[in-house]
């Protein structure tokens, strides 16, 4: 199995697998641009430090054997489920810094099931809470006068779930 | 506290933002938008658009008349309503109730409901002068939702609210307050209501004639009855299936029921095959058909022999092709198995294909030296090796219950994977639970399959 080489944005080399570095498609279509041979090159990942990166290899071996995730033909967000399996939800038990972190980088490397489990994982933090604890949860300042917040409840009374 | 220059859920592009968005149910979203500014103005129209995606309809004039009104008022609807919601529960209101209601309330608060002639009066309407207006209004309100895609049919359970059955021109002092408050109104399952006086069977015949009368197309027809006691007698629907006898001609059932249902792709639909005199039609325009799954009412033991045209629940025929389905599911139905392997050959794209709680009936057993249940063993294993030939399945889940020796006991088989590779290891159980069963390959199924017989 070949291994590739990642560089972090902390200039920190990292070797991978090459066929978990593709789970990456950002990575994937590098390597078949340039003919599939960085064995002696170091991929420069600018936007994700080392400690992030690690995070994102370890996410990317443990599913390295996952199929492709299937195209969504009838796409239609609000029934989203957001179950998360068990593996991946000891994996995002991170503070908030980190769980940003991952989903920044899982959109810039292009890692779609990544994405979704990060996006899940705030969404389930997000469910339930009323504007006040959710600004409580993620440090959110209220900018709205209570007359803006009230307008835009009012606004929007009629609507149901 | 965090360092500004740390991502926050704030900070997030807009993209990010949207796509942790898409995992919330509309009501946490409304929550999203009131914190901040930033978020409000990123998520607005995603919430406009999912609040307005979906619409709850009772089976009453009024709520469809409300429905028609709220297009005009909101015309976000008519761009994005996707996800018509009917519930099939009657308003709590109907007058049988109402009468032991009035009586009950007298009773109890020894005091007399103000004018009970007139609250009756509001609620009494014959059948038919309901059915009427509320087809003639849904398929007004079907005409302008052009992105409409799924319909769904619900049951809580959950009472119809008071606004949602009095007709306009109710007088306002019945003191409604009052009667919500009161506690079989507000709970009538916990206190003893009949479940009778909330189902409302017959709706899904409404709302298939509007459909059908609009032309509107439906991508999605869903069947949902989370909340339902299986066992429940009262969800049976013996009437004509959901054809529609309205139509001057055959040509014209035909281009309506093209219009409607061409480009359908999952159908979900508890359905009854007793009583019916014609199979449906409706499958020779179903032709792209993705899902589908059908049950027979649960009211009853499925044991009814279909004839050979029925075939499995009505309106599904042996000889229906559809030939994108890629997933069938068939509960609680009585199926001749023969019927069954014509349908599967018809539609050779099958991969998900799931068989619980059904009654099968199998071929006339020849009279010969072998028993009846080693003949019965080996239709089953005849019926694997159409699959194993002609199919391509990535899921199969099969329930085989005891029947006249075989099997001795229950046999409930799963087989996730390339189950055409006789290899692959499948999972029998005798109980359907989460506990896990017996693995073996699917050649040793057949050894077990046998051996079950002895």
């Amino acid at each position: 199995m070949s291994t590739i080489k990642l560089l972090s944005s902390d200039n920190a080399e990292l070797a991978v697998d090459k066929e978990v570095a593709e789970r990456s498609i950002l990575i994937k279509n590098m390597l078949e641009d340039v003919g599939g041979d960085m064995s002696d090159q170091a991929i420069p990942i600018p936007n994700v430090n080392e400690a992030v990166l690690r995070k994102v290899i370890e996410w990317c071996e443990h599913h390295k054997s996952d199929p492709p995730p299937p195209a969504d033909e009838d796409s239609d967000s609000r029934k989203k489920s957001t179950d998360i399996e068990e593996w991946d939800q000891k994996f995002m038990q991170v503070d908030q810094e980190m769980l940003f972190e991952i989903i920044l980088a899982a959109n810039y490397l292009d890692i779609k099931p990544l994405l979704d489990v990060g996006c899940k994982t705030v969404a389930n933090m997000i469910k339930g809470k009323s504007p006040e604890e959710i600004r409580k949860t993620f440090n959110i300042q209220n900018d709205f006068t209570p007359e803006e917040e009230d307008q835009i409840r009012r606004e929007n009374e009629w609507a149901e779930e | 506290m965090l360092e500004p220059s740390l991502p926050q859920l704030s900070s997030l592009p807009v993209e990010l933002i949207y796509a942790i968005s898409s995992f919330l149910p509309t009501s946490s979203l409304f929550s999203l938008i009131l914190t901040s500014k930033h978020l409000h103005s990123a998520l607005k129209e995603t919430y406009l658009r999912a609040a307005h995606s979906t619409f709850t309809l009772y089976p009453t004039p009024k709520c469809a008349a409300y429905l028609r009104d709220q297009l005009v008022e909101r015309p976000y609807y008519v761009l994005h309503l996707k996800h018509l919601k009917i519930s099939l529960q009657c308003p709590q209101f109907n007058p049988p109730f109402m009468k032991w209601f009035c009586q009950a309330y007298n009773q109890g608060r020894r005091s007399t409901i103000p004018n009970p002639d007139a609250l009756m009066k509001s609620v009494e309407s014959p059948e038919n002068h309901k059915a009427k207006f509320f087809i003639d209004i849904l398929e007004n309100v079907l005409h302008y939702l052009d992105g409409l895609e799924t319909i769904e049919f619900v049951h809580t359970f959950e009472p119809i609210p008071w606004s949602h059955c009095k007709q306009c021109n109710d007088p306002d002092w019945f003191k409604i307050p009052d009667l919500e408050q009161y506690r079989y109104v507000r709970s009538p399952l916990q206190y003893g209501m009949f479940q009778s006086d909330f189902l409302y069977p017959i709706t899904l015949r409404w709302v298939f004639n509007a459909v059908f009368a609009s032309g509107r197309p439906i991508k999605h027809v869903l069947y949902n009855f989370n909340n339902i006691h299986m066992g429940s007698r009262h969800l049976r629907w013996n009437y004509k299936g959901v054809t529609v006898l309205e139509f001057p001609s055959y040509e014209d059932i035909m281009t309506q029921y093209n219009k409607t249902l061409k480009d359908l792709r999952t159908l979900q639909l508890r359905v009854s095959a007793r009583g019916m005199d014609e199979p449906s039609k409706w499958f020779e325009v179903m032709q792209n058909l993705r899902e589908l799954w059908l049950s027979d009412d649960y009211g009853t033991p499925p044991v009814d022999v279909l004839s050979w045209r029925k075939f499995v629940v009505y309106p599904l025929r042996r000889d229906a092709v559809l030939p994108h389905l890629r997933k069938l599911e068939l509960r609680h139905a009585a199926i001749p198995l023969e019927s069954l392997t014509s349908f599967l050959l018809n539609n050779r794209q099958v991969e998900y294909l799931k068989l619980q709680e059904n009654m099968f009936h199998l071929p006339p057993m020849p009279i010969d030296q072998i028993s009846p249940d080693t003949r019965k063993a080996d239709i089953w294993i005849e019926f694997f090796e159409m699959l194993f030939k002609n199919l391509n399945l990535n899921y199969f889940d099969l329930d085989i219950s005891p029947g006249a020796g075989f099997p001795k006991t229950p046999i409930y088989l799963t087989v996730k994977g390339r189950w055409d590779l006789r290899g692959e290891i499948c999972e029998i159980k005798e109980t359907r639970t989460d506990r896990a069963g017996d693995l073996m390959s699917v050649l040793q199924l057949f050894e077990y399959l046998k051996k079950t017989v002895y």
